[in-house]
């Protein structure tokens, strides 16, 4: 694994730049800390974006809280129910949180500066400017490198070779899960669901699950399952592979905002310009995830407008999850 | 070193009175046996003199000075008053020199001096060839040693003893009834001695207060207590005893069957008629002897040689028996007919246990 | 005789009167204060927020009126105390005689068995369940390809992902509670006691069963009480293993109450209730059957080391006594060491696969491990230490009846630990992020948060020391003059330090493992390694997580050697000591 070492290479490669020449950068310098909170991304990606950031940014104290993503919102939650925010920068892969939290008025609207390089698509899906895209997160098919045929869409995930070989996460637990419930409802209907049913799949927790699944051989393909994490299985050696659904892989936007009572505020919106330089659409690209600017391609040659994507409309997404989620358990249990 | 004053003293546990108002003087340097069967409150007492509970009512003054009352307890480490426990509690992470020097080491004696009473109390109690032994490697009577050094060291005003030889064979038990007297004796340390064992009690003791029912039945000297009871209780808890029923004729007069005996009457009982006992000990009961007043005919039973003596079970009506402890020499056979005779200057008329006027 | 006390003995008497007083005042004030803070305000804040709204945050009956009317919140509750009670009688059964075994007989392998269970104990029940996954999954769990391959048959032999796969790898990982309550129970009983029950004739059956069980029930007792809670709150081992059958426990259904919008805070502290009320009964239960009998015996003499000689049921034994061992610790931990120790975990234990990078990766080069292992160890020392204190001290009031409302106390330390982790964890947020009383991102907040935690165990395991040391050896110091204070450290102290430390040990390593009370109140500067290991799992590195998981394991056995080392070197010395004095 050369993860460390290319974590040092690309931390050198990055310039730090000068606060005489970026006021934001001054303002944040001034305020001397960025309290990251973060469930978008894994581990690994988000300390070599946290890393980047520091090189390129000197002076700016940075910690990084990552947890998962319910975790991170639960907890800003309490933060401002008590008025103690610690929190810059929220990064999650839910829509909803973000819904939640500009009803209580509690992340503040500002507009990126690099903004415009993010694909057309996801530019502004906030009209009120207070949250942006902070990931994008596809969910496919991933089979074990033994299957020679793996499904090619969602809806060959239901011929007869399958039964019992099915792994998938459960909506209630991950929400990549529960806008795939949404998504494949609208395209299908609950007839996908009860045929699904009859095909037996094991239902982890989170869609990391079915990786696990299929790399210790106890299924042989994942619904509703990582893109990029399998990806990034592969590339280490795992016998993994990841079939794009000819109809459509699901996309799911992690977002990111800055919280109105953020101790650091300047220092959050210079962390979310940052998202969308060069260097960290770089890290992504690495690591097997979309990246965020339409100058930089994604692992592999890949880019947004070579796959087919559907992302669910945003309008009615909570009652549409929690319609999902009670489907779910009516049918798969 | 104090005398110890108790007043109306009573402890109830609940609805349970385990002392009801007892009064006792232990004049300064004495050694007061409480003596008594289990459950007949004095170990409550000893708790209280000790300090480690709160008297219900009623209060305790050493050296004229209030220790114990409902509203105030003095703490135990105040008071001045060492405590040795039936079961032994020896420290056992301690030597023996550390179990006794404990308590010296309190008090900030200088080192000359904190040497000087250790040994003191090691040799008081014959423990300096094992001063520096663990508990475990000590017999039960050498650990109860170190329990009686520790407590001495410290020169207490007040020595408690709770059954403190209840633990020990037969063999170092006698043995250390006399030790616990010559070191009282040597030391002249105000004791209250707490047992179940009229034996030691008898000899350890200068007074004994013999304890039921949460109320001091009798409070004298051995001998008092032995040859002059306060009750029938009292008779028959220390030493051996006859009680034979009868009905009380006349002051000084009981008769039992068809025969009237006379005794000091010690019965308090003001009416003519009622039922009461005569108590005599087996000792004092002859056999074969008529000796004008006091004979009843009887049946022997049981014969039994105990070497130093014979005890002979008579029957002297139906379904009374009484024992006598005769010579050697005389060989009494079962089935045989006897007289017995009760010396009047021996025998004593008490209530019956049940109608003893309550106290 | 020159009395050494001194000249007015009645002024020193009200003076002693009053300073002893005014001594237990001021202890019992701090201590009252303290327990205030570290459980009154969080559980006050749990209970107040049990009683608000999620939505509109306004006063309200509704959460608990849900649980009552909603039959898909009884099932979870059913579920829990089925696998609750399991858990608590399969680790009794296995525990309790594996103790036995161990303190009492001539077996072979003790240490090894008493070192591997102390190793069953480090481990996260998640990172257990995970292990168990890898050997027992019905496709592809090593024992089933196994047995497929033996038996020529097609269907698996175990499926983990069952209620009785969660039954028994929760009953293995909870079993040390009850080995190590009940084995420290046996080592402190006097051997005479056994003894004198064998001269009069009863066999070994027959005294284990009058004497032997009667006399360690108090701790058989604890052993089963904190298994069964155990049982209700471990979240990680029915997560990962009942999910899939899609059976709900109750910490799985508060996680689910954790994912809505906005998370139903407030109603997952309401559902908490039932359990303090199931715990209740418990101990309630404990205190019937142990009515009012006494077990003070350390007396005179301290214990022989003599032991129950097995003959040929040494081998069977032993087999017994392998099974957590090997269960619960040797097969788990060699899926997982394969697992660290590759490059790609899918590959398999193949020579190309293996490589060393992960352990060189947490140790060398990743700040966030190297940080996390020190918090893990510093937290868990520290937090053990005040639970010990605190936990002895209020051990001390009920057992000695110090005070009259004993009792009380002793309910209060013993609620949190029937509460699960992440409820507490919320109660821990809302008591300490807001003024005056502001602790947020600090380690006090959560050293704070374990010691109240696990303050119930540090509570009983004091209790059933302090059972076993009697009065009497206070008093007699008492009665020397030594002050009540002078007493607790001369004497009492000194008693129990065998068991202080298997006590220490019993909070510090679920400490090490404990994951949920942790998880709202860490920040980036203050993570433990529970927190991490999550994350990575979150994030699916398994190797990293298991090579994690293997160094946790190590940081908390050379913990347990050298508190084990400490002790036995000053038995040792004391035993040196006495029988130099014994030379002469």
């Amino acid at each position: 694994m050369g993860g460390a070492a290319g974590l040092a290479a690309s931390a050198l490669r990055i310039s730090p730049v000068s606060a005489a020449d970026d006021a934001l950068y001054a303002a944040a310098k001034k305020e001397g800390a960025l309290n990251l909170y973060w469930g978008s991304y894994e581990q690994k990606t988000i300390e070599e974006i946290r890393d980047a950031f520091k090189a390129k940014y000197p002076g700016i104290e940075v910690s990084l809280l990552r947890q998962a993503s319910q975790t991170i919102f639960t907890r800003l939650r309490l933060e401002i129910q008590n008025d103690a925010v610690q929190c810059d920068s929220i990064g999650t892969t839910n829509l909803l949180h973000y819904k939640d939290l500009q009803k209580l008025g509690a992340i503040q609207p500002f507009k990126p500066a690099n903004i415009d390089m993010v694909p057309e698509a996801f530019r502004s899906i906030d009209p009120e400017n207070t949250y942006h895209v902070g990931a994008i997160s596809l969910t496919t098919i991933n089979q074990s490198s033994s299957v020679a045929a793996p499904p090619a869409s969602w809806t060959a995930l239901l011929d007869a070779p399958w039964v019992n070989q099915i792994t998938t996460g459960s909506p209630a637990f991950s929400g990549d899960v529960a806008s795939w419930v949404v998504a494949i409802r609208k395209k299908y209907g609950d007839d996908f669901l009860r045929a699904f049913a009859k095909r037996k799949p094991k239902v982890g927790q989170s869609n990391v699950d079915t990786v696990t699944d299929i790399l210790s051989g106890e299924r042989k393909v994942g619904s509703a399952a990582p893109f990029s994490y399998s990806l990034t299985q592969q590339a280490a050696g795992n016998p993994i592979g990841v079939t794009v659904p000819s109809d459509d892989a699901i996309l799911n936007l992690g977002l990111t905002a800055v919280p109105t009572k953020a101790p650091h505020p300047n220092a959050g919106k210079l962390f979310t310009d940052f998202l969308y330089s060069v260097e960290v659409s770089n890290i992504l690209a690495k690591n097997f995830w979309p990246t965020l600017r339409t100058d930089v391609p994604w692992a592999e040659g890949r880019t947004l407008q070579s796959i087919k994507w559907y992302r669910n409309p945003v309008d009615n997404l909570a009652a549409e999850v929690a319609e999902g989620i009670a489907k779910w358990k009516e049918i798969i249990g | 070193m104090s005398d110890i004053d108790i007043r109306q003293l009573s402890k109830s546990y609940g609805a349970y009175q385990a002392l009801k108002s007892i009064d006792l003087n232990i004049p300064n340097g004495a050694l007061l046996a409480l003596l008594g069967p289990s459950g007949c409150g004095k170990s409550t007492t000893l708790q209280l003199l000790a300090g480690f509970d709160t008297p219900s009512g009623g209060e305790i003054r050493a050296g004229g000075e209030l220790i114990s009352s409902p509203q105030r307890v003095v703490p135990p480490e105040r008071r001045g008053i060492s405590l040795v426990f039936q079961n032994y509690a020896v420290w056992p992470h301690k030597t023996v020199a550390e179990n006794v020097a404990f308590g010296l080491h309190l008090r900030k004696l200088s080192r000359a001096e904190l040497e000087a009473r250790l040994s003191k109390a090691l040799e008081a109690v014959r423990l300096t060839p094992l001063r520096e032994r663990y508990p475990f490697e000590l017999s039960g009577g050498q650990q109860q040693r170190v329990a009686l050094a520790r407590a001495l060291a410290v020169e207490p005003r007040i020595l408690l003893l709770d059954e403190p030889l209840s633990n020990l064979d037969a063999h170092l038990r006698e043995e250390m009834r006399f030790e616990i007297r010559r070191v009282h004796d040597e030391l002249g340390i105000t004791t209250v001695y707490v047992t179940h064992d009229q034996g030691e009690a008898l000899v350890t003791a200068d007074e004994v207060a013999v304890m039921q029912g949460g109320i001091v039945q009798q409070l004298g000297s051995p001998e008092d207590i032995f040859e002059r009871p306060s009750n029938a209780f009292v008779a028959s808890f220390i030493g051996s005893n006859n009680e034979i029923p009868g009905r009380r004729e006349a002051l000084g007069q009981l008769r039992v069957a068809d025969t009237l005996l006379h005794a000091e009457d010690r019965s308090g009982l003001p009416s003519i008629g009622t039922k009461a006992v005569l108590c005599i000990r087996p000792s004092r009961v002859r056999l074969g002897e008529a000796g004008g007043a006091n004979n009843l005919n009887g049946v022997v039973r049981r014969s039994a040689y105990l070497g130093e003596y014979r005890d002979v079970l008579i029957e002297i009506a139906a379904n009374t028996t009484l024992r006598a402890f005769v010579s050697p020499h005389l060989r009494p056979q079962p089935g045989e007919s006897v007289q017995v005779h009760l010396p009047p200057e021996h025998c004593q008329i008490f209530a019956t246990p049940d109608d003893a006027p309550a106290r | 005789m020159a009395s050494s006390l001194p000249m007015s003995a009645a002024r020193s008497a009200l003076d002693g009167y009053r300073r002893h007083h005014a001594f237990r005042l001021i202890v019992l004030v701090i201590l009252l204060a303290v327990l205030a803070l570290l459980i009154v305000q969080p559980l006050g804040w749990i209970v107040f927020n049990s009683f608000h709204d999620d939505d509109t945050g306004q006063w309200t009956l509704r959460n608990y009126v849900q649980i009552f009317a909603s039959t898909s919140l009884w099932a979870p509750l059913f579920n829990s105390l089925l696998l609750a009670t399991a858990v608590a009688v399969i680790s009794t059964l296995l525990g309790v005689p594996l103790a036995w075994l161990v303190a009492r007989t001539d077996m072979p392998m003790r240490g090894f068995i008493r070192l591997f269970t102390m190793a069953a104990f480090v481990t996260p029940s998640f990172i257990g369940a995970l292990g168990w996954i890898l050997l027992a999954a019905p496709n592809s769990g090593w024992l089933n390809v196994g047995w497929r391959v033996l038996s020529g048959t097609d269907w698996p032999l175990l499926n983990i992902y069952s209620m009785i796969g969660t039954i028994f790898v929760c009953s293995i990982y909870t079993v040390p509670y009850t080995f190590t309550l009940v084995s420290s129970a046996l080592e402190e009983m006097p051997v005479e006691l056994e003894d004198a029950a064998t001269t009069l004739g009863s066999g070994v059956v027959r005294t284990m069963r009058s004497v032997t069980i009667p006399l360690v029930m108090p701790a058989v007792l604890v052993g089963f009480i904190l298994s069964f809670i155990q049982g209700m709150t471990l979240f990680g081992v029915p997560a990962f293993l009942l999910t899939p059958s899609g059976t709900l426990v109750v910490t799985t259904k508060l996680a689910e109450f954790y994912q809505l919008f906005p998370p139903a805070l407030y109603m997952s502290a309401a559902y908490c209730m039932p359990l303090i009320a199931i715990t209740g009964m418990l101990f309630y239960a404990r205190r019937r059957i142990l009515g009012r009998r006494q077990f003070t015996t350390v007396g005179g003499k301290g214990r022989a080391g003599r032991k129950i000689r097995l003959r040929a049921w040494r081998l069977p034994a032993l087999a017994f006594a392998l099974i957590v061992p090997v269960t619960a610790v040797v097969m788990p931990y060699i899926a997982i060491v394969l697992v660290s120790l590759s490059r790609a975990w899918g590959l398999g234990p193949v020579p190309s696969n293996l490589t060393l990078h992960w352990y060189r990766w947490a140790i060398f080069e990743n700040a966030e491990t190297q940080r996390a292992i020190v918090n893990s160890l510093v937290y868990a020392g520290v937090a053990a230490s005040f639970c010990m204190m605190i936990g002895i001290l209020v051990a001390y009031i009920v057992e000695r009846k110090l005070l009259r409302s004993a009792g009380l106390l002793a309910a209060l330390v013993t609620i949190p630990i029937i509460i699960p982790g992440i409820v507490l964890s919320v109660g821990f947020f809302s008591a300490y992020t807001r003024q005056p009383l502001n602790l947020y991102g600090t380690a006090t907040l959560i050293i704070a948060a374990f010691v109240a935690t696990f303050l119930p165990i540090a509570y009983s395991q004091a209790g059933s020391i302090l059972k076993g040391i009697s009065p009497d050896l206070e008093r007699a110091a008492r009665s020397v003059g030594a002050s009540e204070a002078r007493t607790f450290a001369s004497i009492t102290a000194p008693l129990m330090r065998g068991g202080l430390v298997a006590g220490w040990l019993l909070v510090f390593i679920p400490i090490m493992r404990e994951l949920s009370v942790a998880i709202f109140l860490v920040s980036p500067r203050t993570n433990v390694m529970t927190t991490l290991i999550y994350n990575y799992k979150d994030g699916g590195n398994y190797e990293a997580v298991c090579a994690a998981s293997a160094l946790l394991l190590f940081a908390t056995l050379i913990v347990v050697l050298l508190s084990r080392f400490v002790t036995e070197g000053a038995a040792y010395r004391r035993r040196n000591a006495a029988s130099l004095g014994a030379a002469p």
